[in-house]
């Protein structure tokens, strides 16, 4: 009975007619497919580049490194070549300006990297900085930050060195490493000179082999293995930093995907309020079809192959866009990436992103197209009668079933991980089901409670948001989001550096010293009381190690079964903890309480951070014995704590009460508030001058960096709001050219009765302005509650409406949709009103 | 053998709480080749009928047998089936399906039938029309008379047992109007189709072989001319 020939000639025939219609459907869908496409080939590209740079990305066949001297390892007599490093945290200052910073100092002997180069300007620098002398290689940003040029001077701890060029790459270190730590390097026969090898330095020493070329370096790393677990010395092999970084990468490229496909979403919502108006104006001629004697299956089908012609041309168009867009990630993405990613046409990208358009198009044209079963044949005779009978086809259900089918394994197929996708299944639906909420809330609210007082013209453009046909509601939800995800991001971001600025401002320390000696401890306090800066923390430090848990040493915990395993991180971790008897403000206790070590013999309570206990599965009463310098001491977990992050201070996973560790070797942090960026900037060089081993954060330098890299972050993330938002107008411009024989005929009735173009070009563009403000305001009001959400919960913040942002997306959103309206409508009101009589605009 | 038979049929309608009795117990048969015309006041349930009878809707009550099928024991694909094989339709509004020619919306039935001549078959009809000329040409670019022509070409194209109009010229100029009866006529005397008319238009009606006038749901009079 079903002759899917005839279906096929049929459609071709429609199609012939629809054609520039069904197009505008299939527009909105197309943005997001190329974001898939583009994203996808982006990540497929990238993991081939990882693969191919993978000893790149390394600079060496295998890394050991350790928090002590490697010494001898049985490694060194198999390789080719090794080459050394010794890198910490440290202050350098420019003593042509007196300032200074924090980096990360790599004292380098040999030849690293083996594989990729240390890229410098100029290019000779590299050799040259190798053949000896009091040489610095400086990373650009920190030479960029201080104004310094090559031949000037830097200071390293007590060492004066003359900057012999910029450092432009290094193997495996990408923008943003570059952002938070910028490498200073210098040769290692100067480290002992620096005076900075000391103890309380967190110093990481590496070692990179070169292997002949076919080498079984992981067999190698296997034999060692046992060796090196017992000394805690970590080995990395081109293999592990390929396996690593590649997963990073793919987890970064799925997030993105998934990001890419939310826009695809948008552009979904537009395809079935499109297909909706469509199949509305079809109704007639499937009546015609159905007397003729055309089953209701087969009518649909006429229709659902229309479709699904547009939806591949759609991911057709998607996936050549996508391809080309390409071109523009790596840019986008320049400073997250380790390696440098090619470019060429991925066809498993392609292929995905055309399987996920057709599938998309067909589900959601489904939901509409499904009231074509329903229409009765009757209507050919009384048209009102199709009208009637629809919402109750059962298949309805089932298309939205699979929706949320196809949701979910989009979802799965990325994340790999089912809980995940349900997880993000179900924010697409309470995202959607908000929008959809607030949408037709504020739409309900107008209609309730407009003043009939208002306007004539005012009047006439909201009541022109409900004209039959209508696509308001979901405009208002494609608009909508993607407002509210720009604003989102708008939002977070500003109220993180807020948080960070407005820290300065109250009485908050602003000021933080580390790694002072113990005898330098006194001076130093000595310095700031000077100059009448309040000593707000003096917080002593002691390193140390665990050694057991309730009995368990890493030995026994080695042979536990993976399940009952503990981390291996908690044996080769270097505690850095204090002592004190009581809490400080940025901390809360959650269980157990403080209790203070009395007479020798007693028991030595400690206090755990509680999300760390958490993680590593320790909890109260828990019996670890810590390995002080060498020897062993006993303590019992009395109480957990909550530390908050948003104020400078310094946070301890593990607190222990006063008179334990008195006398172990230790070292300070001292905290303090100055009055304002002069004092700060005078401090620091001063302290920096002076002890050239201390390291000085100021909250300025924070916030600094912090927007800086959230400036970073925020950019890939406007990026790729930006789809969500195109797409959102897509929608809007192809509800627009739906809309506008209907507009044209309303605009011309107006006319006839009497009123001035003047008056119609008012109404129309107050009713984009209703829209634009609806949609905007829908898509804020979402951003804020996620910002509440985000700030109560993740980030443990204050909340604080960022209402001036708000009032800025506010209008910048209400005014492009007014442009596009008022484009549209123009053109409307220019035309004559015969062509109207004639019908088929 | 009646070709139409209608028994005890009633329609009645849910508008709001209160049913609606549109249709009130009809009764009537109709022979092959016979010509019959409804008339009755605006509102009195001419087109519900026509409906009933063609197998568009169903009864609430009683029995529709049309070529030998009753209508109610179908569910709505197998009626369109039956549409198909034994029926023809001319609409008021002419009904045209807008994005095809002139050509194809004749073209329609004939390859719902599955015939291989659809087209040699459907140029034919339109030259009987005298549109061949216009095959090619899209129902906008059709006056109204001549996208009737069209609508009834395609009414005959697959040779329909029996063919039903609701008010043919109701949109058409009297002039225009009278050709169109008389070409509805020509093809049903040629084709021997038997003919079920909604109609207005006395004059028209007294050219029928038999007229059934409805008020208020009710065969008022059923009458041979
Ligand atoms: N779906 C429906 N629901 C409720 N009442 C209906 C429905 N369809 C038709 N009616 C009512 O049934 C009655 C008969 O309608 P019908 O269209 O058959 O009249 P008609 O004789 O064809 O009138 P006209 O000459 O104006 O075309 C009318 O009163 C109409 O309001
Ligand atoms: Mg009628």
């Amino acid at each position: 009975m079903f002759d899917f020939r005839w279906v096929l000639t049929m459609a071709l025939r429609e199609f012939r007619k629809n054609f520039s219609r069904l197009l505008l459907f299939v527009a909105s869908m197309i943005v997001g497919i190329a974001a898939l496409v583009g994203i996808h080939s982006f990540g497929e590209n990238l993991k081939k580049d990882i693969e191919n740079q993978s000893k790149e990305l390394v600079g060496a066949d295998l890394v050991l490194n350790n928090n002590k001297p490697l010494g001898k390892q049985p490694t060194d007599s198999l390789a080719l070549a090794q080459s050394n490093e010794i890198n910490f945290a440290s202050m350098v200052a420019f003593p042509a300006t007196g300032e200074s910073r924090l980096t990360q100092v790599r004292l380098l002997e040999g030849d690293f990297p083996f594989y990729g180069t240390l890229e410098t300007v100029p290019v000779e620098a590299e050799r040259t900085f190798r053949q000896g002398g009091r040489k610095a290689l400086v990373e650009k940003l920190l030479m960029a930050q201080f104004n310094a040029t090559v031949g000037d001077s830097i200071k390293v701890g007590e060492l004066t060195f003359v900057i012999e060029g910029e450092l432009q790459k290094v193997p495996g270190q990408t923008g943003i490493t570059a952002t938070v730590a910028p490498a200073v390097y210098i040769p290692m026969e100067y480290g002992e000179a620096t005076g900075l090898i000391q103890y309380g330095s967190r110093l990481r020493y590496q070692r990179y082999y070169l292997f002949e070329e076919g080498y079984d370096v992981e067999a190698l790393t296997q034999t060692y293995e046992e060796v090196w677990e017992e000394d805690r010395v970590d080995a990395d092999t081109v293999e592990d930093r390929r396996r690593q970084t590649g997963r990073s990468f793919q987890n970064l490229s799925n997030f993105l995907s998934l990001v890419a496909f939310i826009a695809l979403l948008l552009g979904s919502v537009g395809v079935a309020s499109a297909v909706n108006v469509f199949v509305k104006e079809k109704l007639a001629s499937v009546a015609v079809l159905r007397c003729l004697g055309v089953s209701s299956a087969t009518a649909m089908w006429i229709y659902l192959v229309q479709i699904m012609l547009m939806g591949l041309f759609g991911s057709v168009m998607g996936a050549l866009i996508g391809s080309g867009l390409q071109v523009l990630l790596p840019t986008v993405f320049a400073d997250f990436l380790p390696v440098d990613v090619s470019m060429s046409i991925s066809w498993t990208s392609i292929g995905f992103g055309l399987v996920t358009g057709m599938l998309v198009s067909v589900l959601f044209a489904l939901l509409p197209l499904l009231k074509i079963r329903r229409v009765s044949p009757m209507a050919t005779l009384r048209p009102e009668a199709s009208e009637t009978g629809f919402g109750k086809d059962p298949l309805r259900w089932l298309v939205i079933l699979g929706i949320f089918a196809f949701v979910f394994g989009f979802s799965f197929l990325l994340l790999k991980d089912w809980k995940a996708a349900l997880g993000f299944t179900g924010f697409v639906v309470v995202a959607f089901l908000a929008l959809f909420a607030v949408a037709l809330g504020m739409m309900w609210a107008i209609r309730r409670f407009l003043p009939i007082s208002l306007r004539y013209t005012v009047r006439q453009s909201l009541a022109n948001l409900y004209r039959p046909n209508n696509q308001t509601v979901s405009l208002i939800a494609t608009i909508g989001l993607g407002t509210a995800m720009i604003s989102t991001l708008f939002f977070v971001q500003n109220q993180l550096l807020d948080e960070a600025r407005f820290a300065d401002k109250e009485d908050q320390p602003n000021m933080l010293l580390f790694d002072i000696q113990n005898h330098q401890v006194e001076e130093v306090a000595g310095r700031l009381v000077a100059r009448d800066l309040p000593i707000l923390q003096r917080v002593p430090i002691v390193t140390m190690g665990l050694e057991s848990i309730n009995g368990l040493t890493k030995k026994g915990n080695d042979t536990l079964p993976d399940e009952d395993r503990r981390s291996r991180s908690l044996y080769n971790r270097e505690f850095r903890v204090t002592y004190r008897d009581t809490l400080i403000n940025s901390e809360r206790l959650t269980k157990g309480q403080l209790r203070p070590f009395e007479n020798p013999g007693d028991t030595v309570f400690v206090s755990l951070d509680e999300s760390y206990a958490m993680r590593t599965g320790i909890k109260l009463g828990d019996r670890l014995v810590f390995n002080v310098q060498g020897r062993p001491l006993m303590t019992y977990v009395g109480s957990f704590r909550e530390v908050k992050f948003n104020q400078v201070s310094t946070n301890f996973l593990v607190l222990f009460p006063e008179k334990v560790l008195e006398n172990a070797p230790k070292f300070h942090v001292l905290i303090t508030k100055t009055k304002n960026d002069r004092q700060s900037a005078d401090v620091q060089s001063e302290i920096v001058r002076e002890f050239p081993n201390i390291s000085v954060v100021n909250l300025g330098a924070i916030v600094e960096t912090l927007e800086e890299i959230l400036g970073k972050i925020s950019f890939v993330i406007q990026f790729m709001a930006f789809f969500s938002i195109l797409t959102g107008i897509l929608v809007l411009i192809s509800s627009l050219i739906i809309s506008k024989y209907q507009r044209m005929r309303e605009s011309i009735l107006l006319r006839t009765l009497g009123a001035s173009s003047g008056t119609v070009s008012a109404i129309n563009t107050l009713e984009y302005f209703f829209l634009g403000s609806l949609a905007s305001l829908s898509g804020i009001l979402l951003s804020f509650l996620a910002t509440f959400l985000l700030s109560n919960y993740v980030f443990q913040l204050p909340f604080r409406a960022a209402f001036t942002e708000a009032f800025v997306l506010y209008a910048v959103i209400t005014f492009l949709v007014v442009l596009l309206g008022w484009l549209n409508g123009s053109k409307i009101i220019q035309k004559p009103p015969m062509e109207i009589l004639r019908g088929n605009g | 053998m009646s070709i139409l038979s209608v028994r005890n049929v009633s329609k009645t309608y849910q508008s709001g709480s209160k049913p609606l009795t549109v249709l009130d117990d009809i009764n009537f048969d109709i022979q092959p080749g016979e010509r019959l015309a409804i008339v009755g006041p605006s509102g009195s349930g001419k087109t519900t009928l026509l409906g009933l009878c063609a197998g568009l809707d169903s009864a609430s009550a009683g029995s529709v047998v049309l070529h030998g099928k009753a209508m109610e024991q179908l569910n709505e694909d197998q009626r369109a089936s039956v549409r198909n094989q034994s029926v023809g339709f001319i609409f008021q509004n002419f009904q045209l399906l807008p994005t095809l020619t002139a050509l194809e919306n004749v073209m329609v039935p004939l390859e719902l039938k599955k015939r291989k001549d659809a087209r040699v078959k459907a140029m034919e009809l339109l030259k009987q029309v005298g549109l061949a000329d216009r095959a090619t040409h899209y129902p906008t670019q059709l006056s109204g008379g001549e996208q009737q022509r069209v609508s009834i070409a395609r009414a005959f194209a697959n040779e329909p047992a029996i063919l039903f109009a609701d008010e043919p010229t109701g949109n058409l100029d009297t002039e225009t109007g009278e050709l169109i009866e008389q070409l509805i006529f020509d093809l049903n005397r040629e084709k021997g189709t038997t003919l079920v008319l909604v109609t207005h238009d006395v004059e028209l009606a007294q050219k029928t072989d038999r007229i059934i006038s409805i008020k208020g749901g009710k065969i008022q009079e059923d009458r041979y001319v």
